[in-house]
Formats: C-alpha cells, sequence, structure tokens
C-alpha cells in the first residue's frame, strides 16, 4: 500500500512537472517581435497610427465610449459646450506633458472640418465650444482624426500611445514600445510593421511564417477559413462605395448609376458571399434602420432616369490598382452600367488620372452610428455631420445623402486580421490598438 | 505640212500601230498566262491557310480537352454537381487559362450562365450562348465579347459532365498578330487578316506585314464580307513593282457570321518585271521599226514627191515668164503623163502667148494710128482752111492779101505749133526715162506737189481746196523724186479737172510697215465702173483735152518703181487714187 502510495506520488510529481512548464507558457509575458502586415504604406497605415496615438476617448466594438487621454467630461448649454478633464502626468513620447493647452493647439492645428466652433485648453482641461448642440462629442472625438499626435522636424509621428517610432518609410515602419505609457508598457518589446503588401502576399507570408497579423479582407475570409488560419474577426467592419465626381452634376445620370449596380451580385460572387448589399452607408447591425432604405438596385428605373438624361458623358471609374478585388468589383460596375446605357470604363486610379468615379473601400471608423457616418463623410466629402441627436434624425439625415448619390454605397464587408500561433491573446486584435495587448509566445 | 511629211508621218503611224500592237497582244497573252498561274497559286495558298487555321483550332481543342480531363475542372464540376457556390470560382478561368495558354476562357454552368471569364471577369452571371444553342459545336472561331470590343478567337468548347451535372468550357486564342505570325508564310507571298467588328472598317482591325492601309484593301473586304471572295491588285509601296495580287477568303464563327477576311497576296514583282522586259523590248523594235520607217518613208516620199516638186518649181518658172521652161521627168507612171502634159501645156501657152502679143501689138498700133489720127486731123483742118484762105486771097488787093497773109501765117503758125505739141507728148511717152533712185520722203514729195497747186487750185473760179495730212514717222522710199512728182501732179490736175464745180482735195500719207502709201483722193463727180476699169490704158481719157497718157505714164512710172497704183471710185461720190511704194533698203527717219 505504501509503495502504492509512493508509486501514486511519484506518478504526480512527475505530471506535476510535466504540467508547470506548460502553464508557464500560457502567461503572459514581456518581450519578442510581432510583424504585421498590411495593404496600405507602413507610414500612413491604421496600425501605426492607433499604437502611436491616442484620442480624448475610446469607442469600444459595442459603441460604448470610454475615457482614454481624458478622465471624464461634462457638457454644458445642452451640449453646446464641453469640457474635457486630461487625465494627469501623461507625457508624450518626446517626454512634453499632455496639458489642456497642448491638447487645444493639437486639435486647433490638425484639422480643418472640425465640430467645433473654439477649442480652448487649460492647465488639465480642455473646453470645446460648438454653434450648435453636439451631443456626441465624446465619441466624435474618439476618432483617430482627433488624435492628440504631433509630427517631429523629421514628420515622424510622435503620439502618447503604447509605441513609438524608430523608423518609418513607406513600406516598412518599426515601432518600440513606450516603457513610460502612462496605462502601463506594452508586451511585445516591438512592431514591425511592412506596408503596401496585397493581401494575397500577405497570406503567403504569414503561411511560411515570415508574418504574425496579417489583414483579411472581406472575400479572403471564406478562403482563410478554409485554410484553418486563426482568424480574429475585427470590430470595425469595410464599406465599398462609389464616390462620383462634383462634374457629374445631373443627379439623375447620379441615381441612375447608382439604381444600375447589381449589389447583390457584388456581394455573392466578387465578395464572396462574405458581404452584404448596402443600402445604406451605415450597417443595418450598426443603426437597426437599414431596411427602411428603399432596394438599391432597380434597372428599369435607372433606364428611365438615364433616358431622361440630356447629356451623358463616358464615364470612368477608378480603382486601386493593388487590388485585384476592386478591378473586377469595377468592371463589373462598368458592366452594368452598359447595361443602362451608360458608357463606363474601369481604369486604375494614379496621380495623372482623374476618374469621373472612383470606387473606395473604406473602414467603417467607429461603432458609434453617428460618429461613424460623421467620420466617413468628413473624410470623403469634407462634410460634417454633426447634429443628429438621434437615430432618427441621423436616418434623415443620411437619407437625404443617399438621395443625392454623391456617394453611392454598395457591399458591407466584415473585416479580420489572421495570426501566427506565436500571438497570444489574439481576441484582442478585434481592436486596432489590441497589438498592444497580445504577447509572443517563440516556439519551442 | 507638206506631202513629205504627211507620207512620212503616215508610214510611222502604221509602224507604230502595227509594233504596238503586237507587244500589246504578246503582253497580254503573257499577263493572262501569269494570271492563270497565280489564281492557282493564290488558290493553293488560300487553301493552305484554311489548313493552317484548322489546325490551330485543333489545336486550342486538343489543349481544351486536356483542361476538361484534368483535376481542376472535374473538380470544379464535382462541386456544381454537389450544389457548390459557383461565385468560389469566379477567378477561377483566369488562373486556368493562363497556365494553358488560352487568351478566352469561360466556364459556363448548364444553364448558360458564366460562373468565370478569363476574357472578361466581371462578366459572371450573364448568359452565354452554349454550343446546343445554334453554335457549331467543337471547334470554330468565335467572337468573344470585351468591355470595350469584340474579339476573334480561334475557339473550342468542351461539355464537362459529372453524374446529372454538366459544366461546359469555352476556349480561345486570339487572332491576332502573334497568331499571324505563327504562320509559315511563304516567299513572295503575304498574309493579312481583317477581324470584322462592327459595321465600319477601321485600320486597327487589319492585321499584317508589311502594313498596307485599309482602304486599298477595302473592296476586297467589304465584297468577302458580303459573301462574294474576290482577288485584286494592290500596291504594296510607292514601287511600282512592289504590288500584289490578293485574294479574299472569309472565314466565319460558329453562328456562320462572318468574323474574318483572311487577305492573301501573292506578289505581281515576276509579272511587272517581265511585261517590263516585254514592254522594253517592244519599244525597242518599235524604236527601230519607226526608224526604219522614217529612212523608208523618207525613201519613197522622196520617190513620189521629186517629179510633184519638179513640176512645182517649173510652174513657178513659168509664171515667172520663162516660157521655155520644161519639165524632164522620164518616167512612164502617172506622174510621167502629167508632166508630159505639163510640157504640153507650157508649149500651148507660148504659142498663145506670142499670138496674143502680136495681136495685142497690132490693136495697140491700130489704136495709135486712130489717136494719130484724131490728134493730127484737129490742127490739120485749119491748116487746110487756111492754106485755102491764103489761095483765095491772093485774088484779092494787095492790101488785104496781106492781113489775110498775115493771119494765115500766124494761124499756120500756131497749128504747126499744136502739131508739135503732140508729136512732143507721143515722143515723150515712146522715151520714159529710166528712174534715177534715190532716198525719197513722201511726206516731201507730197508736200512739194500740194504747194505747187494750192495756189493755182484756189483761184479759180470755183475754188479747189488741198488738204494734206502727212504721216507722223516719215516713210522714205527709193524713187525717182521728179518721176514721182510727175506722177502726183497729174494725179493733182486730173482732180482739179474732175471738179469743175470746186471741192477739195486730199493729201494723205500712210506708213505701212514695209511701204509707203500715198493717196489722193477728191470730191469730184467719180467713175463709172467701165471708165475706171480703163483708166490706165493709155490714149483713154474722160476728158474733153489730153492725150489720155497722164495715167498711163504714171503706172509706168509706179511700176518701174516696182510700186502699184489702184484707183476706188464711184459715181457721185469721188475719186481715190492710192499708190503704193515699196520701201526695200531705205530706212524711216524719225
Amino acid at each position: 500500500m505504501r509503495r502504492m502510495r509512493s508509486t501514486c506520488l511519484a506518478i504526480n510529481a512527475v505530471l506535476l512537472l510535466a504540467v508547470v512548464p506548460s502553464a508557464a507558457r500560457t502567461r503572459p509575458h514581456y518581450g519578442g517581435v510581432i510583424r504585421l502586415q498590411t495593404r496600405a504604406t507602413a507610414l500612413e497605415s491604421d496600425q501605426l497610427r492607433s499604437l502611436v496615438a491616442e484620442s480624448l476617448t475610446l469607442l469600444d466594438g459595442r459603441g460604448q465610449v470610454h475615457p482614454l487621454l481624458a478622465d471624464h467630461w461634462e457638457s454644458q448649454n445642452g451640449g453646446r459646450k464641453w469640457q474635457f478633464a486630461i487625465h494627469p502626468h501623461v507625457s508624450m513620447h518626446d517626454e512634453t506633458l499632455v496639458t489642456g493647452a497642448l491638447v487645444a493647439q493639437i486639435l486647433t492645428a490638425n484639422r480643418a472640418v472640425v465640430p467645433w466652433r473654439r477649442v480652448q485648453g487649460a492647465e488639465s482641461t480642455v473646453t470645446f465650444e460648438c454653434d450648435s448642440p453636439v451631443s456626441n462629442l465624446p465619441a466624435l472625438l474618439a476618432s483617430g482624426d482627433f488624435a492628440i499626435v504631433k509630427r517631429n522636424d523629421d514628420g515622424v509621428l510622435i503620439g502618447t500611445g503604447p509605441f513609438r517610432v524608430v523608423t518609418a518609410a513607406m513600406t516598412n515602419a518599426t515601432l518600440e514600445a513606450n516603457a513610460n505609457y502612462w496605462h502601463g508598457r506594452a508586451y511585445v518589446d516591438r512592431v514591425e510593421i511592412a506596408g503596401s503588401r496585397p493581401v494575397r502576399a500577405q497570406l503567403l507570408d504569414l503561411g511560411v511564417g515570415r508574418s504574425d497579423v496579417v489583414e483579411v479582407p472581406g472575400e479572403f475570409l471564406r478562403r482563410a477559413q478554409q485554410d484553418h488560419l486563426r482568424i480574429t474577426d475585427s470590430a470595425v467592419g469595410e464599406l465599398v462605395l462609389v464616390s462620383v465626381a462634383p462634374s457629374i452634376t445631373d443627379p439623375n445620370l447620379r441615381r441612375a448609376i447608382s439604381l444600375g449596380i447589381d449589389r447583390a451580385a457584388l456581394a455573392n460572387v466578387v465578395f464572396q458571399k462574405q458581404g452584404q448589399p448596402a443600402s445604406g452607408f451605415l450597417p443595418n447591425a450598426m443603426t437597426g434602420y437599414g431596411m427602411l432604405f428603399p432596394p438599391a438596385f432597380d434597372i428599369a428605373q435607372a433606364r428611365d432616369l438615364r433616358s431622361r438624361t440630356s447629356y451623358i458623358p463616358v464615364l470612368t471609374i477608378g480603382y486601386d490598382a493593388a487590388d485585384p478585388t476592386m478591378q473586377l468589383a469595377a468592371e463589373r460596375i462598368a458592366l452594368n452600367a452598359r447595361d443602362i446605357g451608360i458608357t463606363m470604363q474601369a481604369m486604375p486610379q494614379n496621380q495623372s488620372f482623374s476618374p469621373t468615379l472612383r470606387l473606395l473601400r473604406v473602414s467603417l471608423p467607429a461603432s458609434d452610428p453617428a460618429a461613424c457616418l460623421s467620420e466617413l463623410l468628413r473624410d470623403l466629402a469634407g462634410q460634417n455631420i454633426l447634429a443628429a441627436s438621434d437615430l432618427g434624425e441621423l436616418y434623415q439625415q443620411e437619407r437625404e445623402l443617399l438621395e443625392q448619390s454623391q456617394l453611392i454605397p454598395l457591399v458591407h464587408l466584415p473585416a479580420a486580421v489572421a495570426s501566427s500561433d506565436r500571438v497570444r491573446d489574439r481576441e484582442k486584435l478585434r481592436e486596432p490598438r489590441g497589438v498592444a495587448d497580445v504577447w509572443i509566445e517563440e516556439r519551442r | 505640212m507638206n506631202l513629205r511629211q504627211r507620207l512620212l508621218l503616215m508610214f510611222a503611224v502604221v509602224v507604230i500601230l502595227v509594233v504596238g500592237s503586237v507587244s500589246w497582244i504578246v503582253a497580254n497573252r503573257a499577263r493572262r498566262a501569269f494570271d492563270q498561274v497565280e489564281q492557282q497559286r493564290t488558290a493553293a495558298l488560300a487553301s493552305q491557310y484554311r489548313t493552317e487555321f484548322e489546325r490551330q483550332v485543333q489545336e486550342v481543342a486538343r489543349d481544351l480537352s486536356r483542361l476538361s480531363s484534368g483535376e481542376r475542372m472535374q473538380r470544379i464540376a464535382l462541386e456544381l454537381s454537389r450544389g457548390g457556390d459557383t461565385s468560389a470560382f469566379v477567378n477561377e478561368a483566369a488562373s486556368v487559362a493562363q497556365e494553358y495558354g488560352f487568351d478566352f476562357l469561360d466556364l459556363i454552368a448548364a444553364d448558360g450562365t458564366i460562373i468565370s471569364s478569363a476574357e472578361w471577369p466581371a462578366h459572371f452571371g450573364y448568359r452565354f450562348a452554349l454550343p446546343t444553342e445554334g453554335r457549331q459545336a467543337g471547334a470554330s472561331l468565335h467572337v468573344f465579347e470585351l468591355p470595350t470590343r469584340s474579339a476573334v478567337a480561334l475557339a473550342a468548347s468542351q461539355k464537362v459532365s459529372i453524374g446529372e451535372t454538366s459544366m461546359y468550357l469555352v476556349a480561345g486564342r486570339s487572332v491576332d498578330r502573334a497568331l499571324l505570325q505563327s504562320f509559315v508564310v511563304g516567299q513572295s507571298s503575304y498574309l493579312w487578316i481583317y477581324l470584322i467588328q462592327g459595321n465600319q472598317l477601321t485600320q486597327a482591325n487589319l492585321l499584317g506585314d508589311p502594313t498596307i492601309d485599309l482602304s486599298k484593301v477595302s473592296a476586297l473586304v467589304k465584297s468577302a464580307e458580303a459573301g462574294s471572295e474576290t482577288s485584286g491588285a494592290v500596291q504594296l509601296s510607292p514601287d511600282r513593282f512592289d504590288t500584289a495580287t490578293v485574294q479574299s477568303v472569309l472565314l466565319r464563327d460558329d453562328l456562320s457570321r462572318p468574323a474574318v477576311v483572311l487577305l492573301i497576296g501573292t506578289s505581281r514583282r515576276p509579272l511587272l518585271e517581265l511585261q517590263q522586259q516585254i514592254r522594253a523590248a517592244a519599244f525597242g523594235i518599235a524604236g527601230v521599226g519607226i526608224l526604219l520607217a522614217v529612212i523608208a518613208s523618207l525613201w519613197l516620199a522622196a520617190r513620189f514627191t521629186r517629179p510633184i516638186e519638179q513640176l512645182a518649181a517649173a510652174s513657178r518658172e513659168l509664171a515667172a515668164g520663162h516660157w521655155d521652161t520644161r519639165v524632164d521627168i522620164d518616167s512612164n507612171d502617172e506622174v510621167g503623163e502629167l508632166a508630159q502634159a505639163f510640157n504640153s501645156m507650157v508649149s500651148d501657152l507660148a504659142e498663145n502667148r506670142d499670138r496674143l502679143v502680136q495681136v495685142e501689138r497690132v490693136a495697140a498700133w491700130r489704136e495709135l494710128a486712130r489717136r494719130l489720127a484724131h490728134e493730127l486731123k484737129n490742127p490739120l483742118f485749119p491748116l487746110q482752111l487756111t492754106v485755102e484762105n491764103l489761095s483765095k486771097a491772093k485774088r484779092l488787093a494787095p492790101q488785104e492779101f496781106d492781113e489775110i497773109f498775115k493771119e494765115s501765117t500766124e494761124t499756120l503758125l500756131a497749128e504747126i505749133g499744136n502739131l508739135k505739141t503732140i508729136i512732143g507728148r507721143f515722143s515723150d511717152f515712146s522715151k520714159m526715162p529710166k528712174p534715177q533712185l534715190q532716198s525719197v520722203s513722201l511726206n516731201e514729195a507730197v508736200s512739194r506737189a500740194a504747194n505747187l497747186y494750192q495756189a493755182q487750185a484756189s483761184q479759180l473760179a470755183k475754188p479747189v481746196t488741198l488738204n494734206v495730212q502727212l504721216a507722223d514717222s516719215v516713210p522714205v522710199v527709193l524713187a525717182d523724186p521728179e518721176l514721182l512728182h510727175r506722177v502726183l501732179s497729174n494725179l493733182v490736175l486730173n482732180a482739179i479737172d474732175a471738179m469743175p464745180d470746186g471741192g477739195s482735195i486730199a493729201l494723205r500719207v500712210r506708213d505701212d510697215v514695209e511701204r509707203g502709201v500715198i493717196e489722193v483722193s477728191d470730191t469730184g463727180c467719180g467713175l463709172t465702173p467701165e471708165e475706171r476699169d480703163r483708166l490706165f490704158t493709155p490714149y483713154y481719157t474722160t476728158k474733153g483735152h489730153g492725150t489720155g497718157l497722164g495715167l498711163a505714164v504714171a503706172q509706168s512710172v509706179i511700176s518701174d518703181h516696182h510700186g502699184s497704183i489702184s484707183v476706188q471710185s464711184e459715181p457721185g461720190h469721188g475719186t481715190t487714187f492710192t499708190i503704193h511704194l515699196p520701201k526695200r533698203a531705205a530706212e524711216t527717219k524719225a
């Protein structure tokens, strides 16, 4: 019996020895390099910006606003005046202390289109004054557009984020962990970002271990799943849309183009059934009112509107030459246009070519509908949508925008990232700045 | 053009026509023979290129068969048979087409909708006319739709079936320059391809080397498109030998629509060079022929025309007054007869002339005798009467006799004087002096005559005025001034006599290039045509007095100066005498 007990103790000890190292490997630890790849240039990529720069507030995936550089805030005068208290003892990467005055200075200098009339900074507070009530200003300030960031003489971004820029070029950027990050140091020591990488190349690199985190656009999700990649859905999706040049002044023509595009074919075939035909700018899951918009594809009405157009120029639709999916989509749109009697030519975009239509794939930047639409339109059309205090008002504003057909939404796409098995806590990658929260475990 | 030149021209034309006709016939026969050979050659080439097209199409069909039986297409067909999502294969055609070297590849579902298109990826979901829908199955030409145009391809279609599910594959290789270059084109032959797209012909659709302007073959393309395969000559470059006979061959697509026109050309250089040689030979022969013809015609023309020219020369001699002229032609033909007739005619003319001269001489003597009798008769009658009076007066008292004797003596002397005058005039006429030529200004001569008779004319009971119109450029002639003055004086006096009721005389001098002209006009009663015709006849006069020798003398003088005198007159409209005197060596003084 004693022998048996001894034997059991020995087995337990062996098992314990076997289990302890295993448990140690799953515990987060500092160190390592994480390699990211993106279709955008490294210098302008969302990853770089989100890891280096921070805004006053933060929107989570559910659209909830959280404090970030601002500790708390309050509104006065029915949302016309907002005061944000700055988190104390936050320094930028160049050791400059973040104060209300610095925030006001950066926000005043950064953007031409802003939702406020005046911003004033004090020692620990910053005050926004608006012409009309802006009830969702905290959500709007979560946008990367209003990040508290500046550039040094070399054009390098200097922010308050968990990483700071070591080198930055168009194709490659290297970030290192900010040891004095006010919210706690990131796990990984360094982030290497390879930019201007086509999706297929990214997936290949991930497969052969040359990358740790790669983008998986919607149309590649099925293939990625079939290939059993480690997929993490992104909190923000994408919108594929057409931007019509202001030179196309005839609203009937713009509307005809919009109604003539078979969005279902785009979503089902071009985007491999991963997208949803878009009748509005914001996905129905975000607003809940998407189904209220009329069907976006009506070829009979499109032909009727086209017939009411006196002069139809030869149209061109430009697409990103580095994105084969967008090329296919652009050619399909040109084919749809031909079906309603409009001559349209799909051409890759470049600096010397100014198309009458542009096919764009943009990230839906926020989970808050008003903030998302506001940022979307600010980026695409230089417009400021601020007044929506509730969903009903936002619906009206979006409907008016849709009727103008200057921007024609086509497909809502999910987005995801695929990561290598070195990356731990990969669910954190749902957020763009989630790289700061993952850790690396080297293979043994 | 004289007879000799005409004969020469006629011979030359005949020779040229003959040589040219022969050359044309030879060249034409040669061209026809070449055309026949060319047609056979072009037909052989057309057959060869048709075969080559078919071979290329079969190659496409073989590759497509390999593709359809491959694992990739079988997997897709299997997926579809299991109700798989066609959208997963939307990019499949492009990658497969690249692998198999197809320019066109369409994966088509059983219902005819395009699953994937290599040439137009965005065309998915659209319908494609399947072989079962009127197309010819298997391999043929096919017109693929592209975003901005259509393209002709050597195409093949294949059905892939898994169980009861089917899928169609349509693949093609573009009919383009690359395909054209893969064809073996023989020496001295050409191959162009015209791709039929749309209603208008465009240069861009004409493929082949050397590049030619579409307008040169557009007629061939159009007729072929309309179903009539024709041929024609096409100039390939400015070099005139660089032409080709081009035959059009129409190829239709799998829907039996005109798709491609093959333009098969064979160089015409050998034919043209041969034609050139024939033409050069013809020209050489023609040149030699013409030269020989010229020589022969010269000889023949000389042989034919020399007697005629002798006759012409003899005629001119005869006209010049050489009545002893004879033609010496010794031949028995028509020309010889003509010469004998000429000689006989000249002999007859000479005899007749002599006879006529004798007759005229007799007539002249008779006229002279008549005139002498008339002239002498007038003074003789008073003489007779005076002598008879003297005889009678002898019987009168001496005092009366003396008176009568004195009167008679005066009368006799006067009449004898008249007789002397008459005899003197006849003597003067017979002794017309030879002109002493010297340079004479007609203006001066006319002025002199006018000045002489100006006063006399103005002092008449019915005065006559003299108007002188001199020439601006003074004509100078070689003449005897005294004889000329005598002529002008005669004309002026005649004019004064012709105007007993007064009037005017115009003396005009003109310069008529090679001659000096003097006109003497009066406003008298004019002349009848009979008077006018006989005016210059010696001893003819219209006046009651005068010998009728004045104008005869004037004509004689002017004739001795190699000039001419003429008269224009109508009754009641005055008379104008016109004298033409040659300037000869004399120059015109400014």
